[in-house]
């Protein structure tokens, strides 16, 4: 496979790939459904301010193309009581951070082959442990998905189960957690949380099918299944995507009310800068799988470093802006499989230097919060 | 509902008003001729019939005047008798048609509901497994063994099982439905019965689970792809309750409204299987009817198989309200 540019594969490559991904695919399920001992996954904070820490996370998807590195070393942390913004354009990985995060990826193609995601887990005692995510055995996962961290879905309209009733999908969460529940408590519960989201008639929405919902409301029920669990960490993967503007201007007043209530974080998954700007207090860009720049929302917004960053904020729309075209970045995002090995941004950037060609940039540290990948900054690494 | 239930069986009966016509003129029409056959028998035995004699037969069994308008008297008087309860006399067995339909009907009809039965019952867990552990070694297992199923005429997979167990092991009687040289009552009668029908019943079952399975298969993993599936694993719900309970339920719906469906087959007889194995039953029956042109029991035996299926069909768009909330049956 030395050719990059090639548009198809011989039946003999197909082999070749379908070989190896099976090899890889059998050992990486192996490892998913064993039964493992808790002290093989548990593990150590860097900074114990952290809830969520990502570090050098590969999440791969073994396709009959070749391997797809959807998420190609990702590191970033979520601190407590924080909203951590993670932005880029489609198709960057950012829902795949998320879905491995959750373990959520569509076995046996989807799956992390490298790299920690540790979590501050606090069971119901207030007892810590730290465990790494990614190296859980998945029959052990639900000490924490659900529970501890909660996800709402970019899909209001096809999130909910079409044939039970919205009151039946709340009540299984509090059952989930609380076995001994009775059928009033959970009842109670899930009016509670419905209440807690702002809907008007929650008595009536819970014996409501989810067809019989609006979107925004849908959305709203997604929320508050979410908070059912009481969970410390909520990530939402875009969730006023699907919504009209009106409607998205309330959910994301719900979200910020809902991080001060239950005194958690929020990873806010988004193509929108806007939101960013309004929710975030960090933020993390990625393109291509990878972590290109990552800061506090002041620093990517007022002086953003990467010239993709400084790319996509020329290309949100302003109201007080002269021209009517919209600013584009050039170009694609490259072949998600077989990446080159020189920066990905490469062919797009405007500021492209002879050191671009050569090795994917590293990470760097321009201030005690603000990091970023690109060449032209490799000096003030040198000089600080 | 009861308004909805009513005019579907109103618009029903105009369905079957059609059915009958079309069928009626189709056997009209038909190369055979039950008197002519029936002549040609008297000939052979060296008698010989005369032509007045010939035409009143015609004129008795009303099949005299092939013409457009003969047709259309003969469906009418048909019609007519149906219309005081009266499916007319088969002209092979010289009974009613209903006394002949109801005498075959029991054999065919527990064939086929055992059949059924257990073809729902390994079908349905086997499509599951297939879909729950797409491109494992269990999944291609499944769907190869049923493939194997589906391509195999039931006439060859029949006769194989029969030469199997009934003339190499001896495990089970080869054909029909009594032992004709005993004469058992009760419980061992009941045993008999079951004895005779194994093999018919196991060759039902496997040639017909393939295509269940592949249903249950499809549909399973289009579920299991769906975002309600992995909201309810983000629940914190484990992998059994995702699978039974919320899958499950949104695979039934396709699959109750095909059971709806199975009404008429239920009832029409395995025509092929009965043969191979000599059973008594209504497929063999009406094969032999067809062969023969015996009218009034083709025209009976088909329209028991419409009312049955508009009846089926009703069932379904029903069961459909019930198991999916999304559909309201105005």
């Amino acid at each position: 496979m030395a050719k990059t540019n090639k548009n198809y594969l011989s039946g003999k490559e197909i082999r070749e790939i379908a070989k190896e991904n099976k090899k890889v695919m059998k050992r990486l399920e192996a490892e998913k459904y064993r039964k493992a001992d808790e002290s093989e996954y548990i593990t150590q904070l860097k900074n114990s301010n952290n809830i969520l820490e990502i570090d050098n996370l590969h999440t791969y998807f073994f396709t009959e193309q070749g391997v797809v590195k959807a998420v190609n070393g990702v590191s970033f942390d979520v601190p407590t009581n924080a909203t951590v913004g993670v932005v880029g354009e489609s198709g960057c990985g950012k829902s795949v951070t998320s879905m491995s995060v959750m373990r959520l990826l569509q076995g046996p193609t989807g799956q992390i082959y490298s790299g920690e995601i540790r979590f501050k887990s606090k069971d119901k005692n207030g007892a810590e442990k730290i465990y790494d995510i990614a190296k859980m055995p998945i029959a052990d996962i639900h000490k924490i998905r659900g529970n501890q961290i909660a996800m709402i879905f970019q899909e209001p309209m096809t999130s909910l189960n079409p044939v039970f009733t919205i009151g039946q999908q709340l009540d299984e969460v509090t059952f989930i957690h609380n076995p001994e529940a009775s059928k009033e408590d959970a009842k109670n519960k899930s009016i509670e949380m419905l209440n807690l989201v702002g809907i008007a008639m929650p008595e009536r929405v819970y014996n409501s099918f989810p067809h019989e919902l609006s979107g925004g409301m849908r959305q709203r029920v997604m929320i508050s299944m979410a908070l059912a669990s009481d969970p410390r960490l909520i990530i939402a993967d875009e969730p006023t995507t699907a919504l009209d503007v009106t409607i998205q201007a309330q959910i994301l007043d719900l979200l910020r009310d809902l991080k001060d209530k239950i005194d958690g974080s929020i990873m806010l998954i988004t193509h929108d800068l806007g939101i960013i700007a309004e929710m975030a207090d960090y933020v993390v860009v990625m393109y291509a799988g990878k972590v290109i720049e990552k800061g506090t929302v002041d620093e990517i917004f007022h002086s953003p470093m990467h010239p993709y960053t400084i790319g996509l904020q020329k290309s949100k729309p302003t109201l007080n802006s002269d021209s009517d075209t919209l600013y584009n970045i050039p170009g694609n995002v490259p072949n998600p499989i077989n990446m080159p090995a020189h920066c990905y941004f490469k062919e797009r950037c405007n500021k492209c230097t002879a050191k671009c060609s050569g090795e994917y940039p590293n990470m760097i540290q321009v201030s005690p919060t603000h990091f970023v990948a690109c060449h032209l900054y490799d000096e003030e690494q040198k000089n600080g | 509902m009861f308004k909805y239930i009513l005019k579907r069986l109103v618009m029903s009966v105009f369905i079957l008003l059609g059915v009958s016509m079309i069928i009626y003129f189709l056997i009209r029409l038909m190369p055979v001729d039950f008197i002519q056959d029936k002549i040609n028998a008297i000939n052979q035995g060296g008698a010989t019939v005369s032509e007045e004699t010939v035409n009143a037969m015609y004129q008795m069994y009303g099949l005299g005047d092939n013409s457009f308008w003969g047709i259309l008297k003969g469906y009418f008087s048909w019609l007519s008798a149906l219309a005081r309860f009266d499916l007319g006399t088969s002209f092979v067995y010289g009974i009613p048609v209903a006394d002949v339909i109801f005498e075959h009907m029991g054999v065919s009809f527990a064939v086929a509901l055992i059949a059924t039965v257990f073809e729902f019952l390994i079908a349905i867990p086997l499509g599951i497994t297939a879909a729950t552990h797409q491109y494992s070694f269990r999944d291609y297992l499944v769907t190869v063994l049923v493939m194997i199923g589906i391509s195999l005429p039931s006439f060859f997979f029949g006769q194989m099982l029969k030469d199997l167990f009934a003339l190499k092991l001896g495990w089970f009687p080869a054909s029909g439905l009594v032992d004709a040289t005993a004469s058992y009552t009760g419980i061992e009668l009941l045993l008999d019965y079951a004895k005779h029908m194994f093999i018919p019943i196991l060759t039902i079952v496997i040639l017909s689970i393939g295509a269940r399975m592949r249903m249950t298969r499809t549909n399973m993993l289009e579920v299991m792809n769906s975002d309600y599936i992995r909201t309810a694993r983000a629940k914190g719900l484990s992998e059994k309750v995702v699978i039974n309970k919320h899958a499950f339920r949104n695979t039934l719906i396709p699959l109750v409204t095909s059971l709806a469906g199975l009404l008429p087959s239920l009832f029409s007889g395995a025509i092929i299987t009965e043969q191979v194995f000599d059973l008594p039953g209504i497929g063999n029956i009406a094969l032999d009817a067809m062969n023969r042109g015996d009218i009034p029991f083709i025209m009976g035996y088909n329209m028991f198989l419409a009312l049955l299926s508009v009846i089926g069909v009703l069932l379904a768009d029903l069961m459909y309200g019930i198991v999916d909330p999304r559909v309201k049956l105005e």
